[in-house]
């Protein structure tokens, strides 16, 4: 989303598919009615609902005047709301997008299907994130052949241009899966752990030798406050007792030290898909592909 | 360890999968167009490199300066996210926190928050993060918002009492930030301790002044970042301190410090700052109040060398009075009914501060308040007044009434939302606000570019502060400084001192924290022009001592750069 354009497209999409009505829709600018449910789900208003629910039945829907240019000038605009990549409500809009468009089961449509036999799929998207003090990510997606168990690369590439349906067209023939999706999900997990293997981790390294620095350091600084305290006139009493408090401390700095720059991969599957789908869209799918992350 | 094989952790998150088989069993599935969408959104958060800020595409309100842009990225890249932020005062280190905060958040490394700032703070951050920033920061009300919100700014008073205190301790923190973190140089300190004891992965430390009086506050803060990284306390003292207030092995100092500090200097950056004009407006008291000022010296005069003589030492009272008479004799007619009515003034003594009193009731007309209303009816835009003392404020503000021009007041002691509100009301409707140095601390000011300074601080600092206030990034126009003195009082010392010997006026912004920073120049001032002026000291040798002054700021100002 770099343009306003762009933006204010994903607006009228998340719009249409969570079947919040669009009033207007003219250039950098959408009027739409927020359902209910919508509406909760964008809006931050806990207290307004409990006393909307409890107290009046019928309300009338929220109207929103959105605008994509900051300048927009209208007559019949209330309170318009100007968004931009950072929004507030932008970024609720995309939560809310990512929450309910999760999880998804379709059979492929299209005329040159007839006849033909469409094989179970499960596919999934996650985000791969290198993370150490610093971090960065990338989108990877997989499927797994539910009869065969093979694992493909970049499925999702494969597969974004073609038709869905909740239910298979009465001229096409649906195999039944013979893995669980247990099963194939622990076949993407495999084949992900060893890709992540083959990777070159000098990011990783540089991240942990950063650790070991910082680490050494810390333990150095304490053996000599330790020293030290060994060394006062103090009371023996007092010392254990410094020596304590300087041993929890140090504790607490290492615990702090993993937990911002030990080097790790994170993966976190953002959807899941059972998909049915001709055999040729699977096939010259590369199985075993190197895969290199800076 | 081998390189070669090292191998990272790995960590996934599970829950979605969870929810899939879930819905094998209801069949409620998104459509594939729902589906498609989801991923492009996805795609939205994705951060496709370790070293670039992202956060500037989501921030187009927001145009930081190349300096504040550097030294976010060069914490973020190379400090590993622990670091004071030590820009001179007005470079920004507010917007530097908010970049790379915004930076933290969006990459996901940050999600639970602590912000400790000064009380008279906490709303401008608060209001600054989410207006400037996207960042839906709260203010901490009471004990259940430490773990009501995600992103708290409070104050550190609160923070380090119960039962605050012990919920804060049991919580994570991805990030804290405090601000005036010279608040925390004292080891010793429950701030200090408290800072030290909370856990946290990233830590931002802000100040303008991370050395004020000793080099070992300095050691303080970094041993707060990161334990060790100037070595141990005496490694530190014997490799880079010459004395407690200068430091020796700079390169090597300087190269430790650049790994957990970043300074930013107004002398160095492309910054232009919008110009300032001064105007020292010597002034003839009337009779009366030339008489009052002379008999309330020799009154000062005696009781100091009295003082002096019997070996007491707390020249405090003396020192407020004689600063009194020349900020306004109204302010002195205060602290001497305040002394007449006190029972520890001596007897003997009694007689002297009620003629005195008497004779201060009687002063007719004020020179500096007649000024000051000729001045101001001759400006047509906002103005502010600053004075040290409450005594006078009131009586500028009564004053200013009697001539039908509208004031609102700000001092110490306003609760934030009382300052906000004051604010708005200046910015608004009324074209002057009368301050006390305490009340302006932490406001800005930058759409008022006039300034009077009804009496002076002895301090430059504190000048420099309440210019501060107007002086700053985002001040558009020049900015004008009026500075009333009165003729034959110690008031025209001080001018001259501040004017001529350490320039101060044509100091860049933040250029005499750092100087004044480093000598307790503020006590050193007022003990030693008391001293001169009590001993009768001759016009010459004044000046003598305040050029002695003068050079020892300027010396100091070259070791500090």
């Amino acid at each position: 989303m770099q343009s306003q354009e762009e933006i204010q497209d994903f607006c009228r999409r998340y719009f249409q598919a969570v079947k919040a009505p669009l009033l207007q829709d003219e250039p950098a600018y959408l009027q739409v009615e927020l359902p209910r449910d919508v509406d909760k789900e964008l809006i931050d208003r806990p207290w307004h609902w409990m006393m909307v629910e409890t107290i009046y039945k019928d309300i009338p829907n929220t109207v929103k005047h959105l605008i994509f240019q900051q300048d927009l000038q209208r007559e019949d605009m209330e309170r318009p709301e100007y968004l931009t990549f950072g929004s507030l409500f932008l970024s609720k809009m995309i939560d809310s997008t990512k929450k309910r468009g999760s999880c998804t089961c379709g059979y492929q449509q299209g005329a040159m299907l007839t006849g033909t036999t469409l094989v179970p799929v499960l596919m999934i998207t996650c985000k791969l994130s290198l993370i150490a003090d610093r971090c960065r990510d990338e989108i990877v997606s997989y499927g797994v052949h539910l009869l065969t168990g093979e694992v493909y690369h970049d499925f999702y590439e494969r597969v974004e241009g073609l038709t869905f349906t909740p239910q298979p067209s009465q001229l096409v023939q649906v195999e039944t899966a013979k893995l669980s999706m247990q099963q194939g999900f622990t076949k993407i997990r495999d084949q992900v752990h060893s890709e992540i293997q083959a990777m070159n981790h000098t990011w990783a390294i540089d991240a942990q030798d950063n650790l070991s620095r910082e680490r050494e350091q810390l333990e150095t600084y304490y053996q000599s406050l330790g020293l030290v305290n060994a060394d006062t006139q103090l009371p023996d009493e007092e010392k254990a007792a410094k020596a304590t408090l300087f041993q929890a401390e140090l504790r607490l700095r290492l615990e702090e030290l993993e937990w911002r720059c030990a080097p790790r991969v994170k993966i976190e599957p953002f959807q899941f898909a059972l998909l049915y789908l001709s055999e040729t869209v699977l096939r010259g799918a590369n199985v075993s592909r190197e895969r290199f992350v800076q | 360890m081998e390189k070669t094989g090292f191998q990272p952790r790995i960590e996934w998150t599970d829950a979605l999968f969870e929810q899939f088989q879930v819905r094998m069993e209801t069949n409620e599935w998104a459509t594939w167009d729902l589906f498609r969408l989801a991923y492009e959104a996805e795609r939205t958060r994705v951060v496709p490199n370790f070293d670039q800020l992202i956060c500037l595409q989501q921030l187009p309100e927001v145009t930081p300066y190349p300096h504040q842009l550097e030294t976010a990225k060069k914490v973020l890249n190379e400090l590993h996210g622990r670091a004071i932020l030590a820009d001179e005062v007005g470079l920004g280190k507010t917007i530097e926190a908010g970049l790379i905060l915004k930076e933290y958040l969006i990459r996901g490394l940050v999600q639970k928050v602590l912000i400790l700032v000064p009380s008279s703070l906490v709303i401008q951050w608060v209001r600054e993060l989410n207006d400037k920033f996207k960042i839906s920061a709260q203010k901490q009300k009471n004990s259940y918002s430490w773990t009501d919100y995600e992103i708290v700014v409070s104050s550190i008073d609160t923070v380090k009492r119960d039962p605050h205190r012990e919920i804060v301790l049991k919580q994570e923190y991805d990030i804290v930030i405090v601000d005036e973190a010279h608040k925390l140089k004292n080891k010793k300190s429950k701030n200090y301790e408290m800072v030290n004891s909370l856990r946290k992965k990233y830590l931002l430390l802000l100040t303008a002044t991370p050395v004020q009086n000793d080099m070992k506050e300095l050691y303080n803060l970094i041993t707060l970042l990161k334990p060790g990284q100037l070595g141990s306390q005496n490694d530190y003292s014997s490799m880079f301190m010459e004395t407690k207030r200068t430091p020796k092995n700079r390169v090597e100092l300087k190269k430790a410090l650049s790994d957990v500090m970043i300074r930013n200097k107004r002398s160095e950056g492309g910054i232009t700052f919008t110009k300032r004009n001064v105007q020292s407006i010597l002034l003839d008291m009337y009779p009366e109040e030339t008489e009052l000022y002379e008999h309330v010296t020799e009154f000062i005069k005696e009781q100091y060398r009295k003082l002096r003589e019997e070996g007491k030492g707390n020249f405090l009272q003396l020192i407020t009075l004689q600063r009194q008479i020349c900020s306004s004799p109204y302010a002195a007619l205060v602290s001497l009914k305040n002394m007449k009515d006190s029972e520890k003034t001596p007897p003997e003594v009694r007689g002297r501060v009620e003629e005195l009193h008497a004779m201060a009731e009687k002063i007719p007309a004020y020179k500096k308040i007649d000024k000051l209303i000729e001045l101001l009816q001759t400006m047509d835009d906002k103005v502010i007044i600053f004075t040290e003392y409450r005594a006078t404020q009131d009586f500028i503000l009564y004053m200013l009434q009697q001539h039908g021009i509208r004031a609102v007041i700000f001092r110490g002691g306003f609760k934030r939302n009382k300052k906000d509100w004051m604010t708005e009301l200046f910015k608004n409707r009324f074209q002057v606000l009368v301050a006390t140095e305490a009340g302006g601390e932490g406001i800005n000011l930058q759409f008022c570019n006039q300034l009077i300074n009804f009496d002076l601080p002895w301090n430059p600092m504190r000048l420099e502060q309440r210019i501060g206030r107007v002086h700053r990034l985002g001040q558009q126009r020049d900015v004008h400084i009026y500075n009333l003195s009165t003729r034959g009082t110690i008031e025209e010392h001080i001018v001259s001192l501040l004017e001529e010997k350490i320039q101060m006026f044509e100091m860049v912004i933040g250029e005499l924290d750092l100087i004044l920073g480093n000598l307790k120049v503020g006590r050193k001032l007022d003990n030693e022009m008391m001293d001169l002026f009590m001993r009768n000291a001759s016009r010459d040798e004044m000046k003598t001592k305040l050029d002695e002054l003068g050079e020892e700021m300027v010396r100091v100002s070259d070791v500090v750069r």
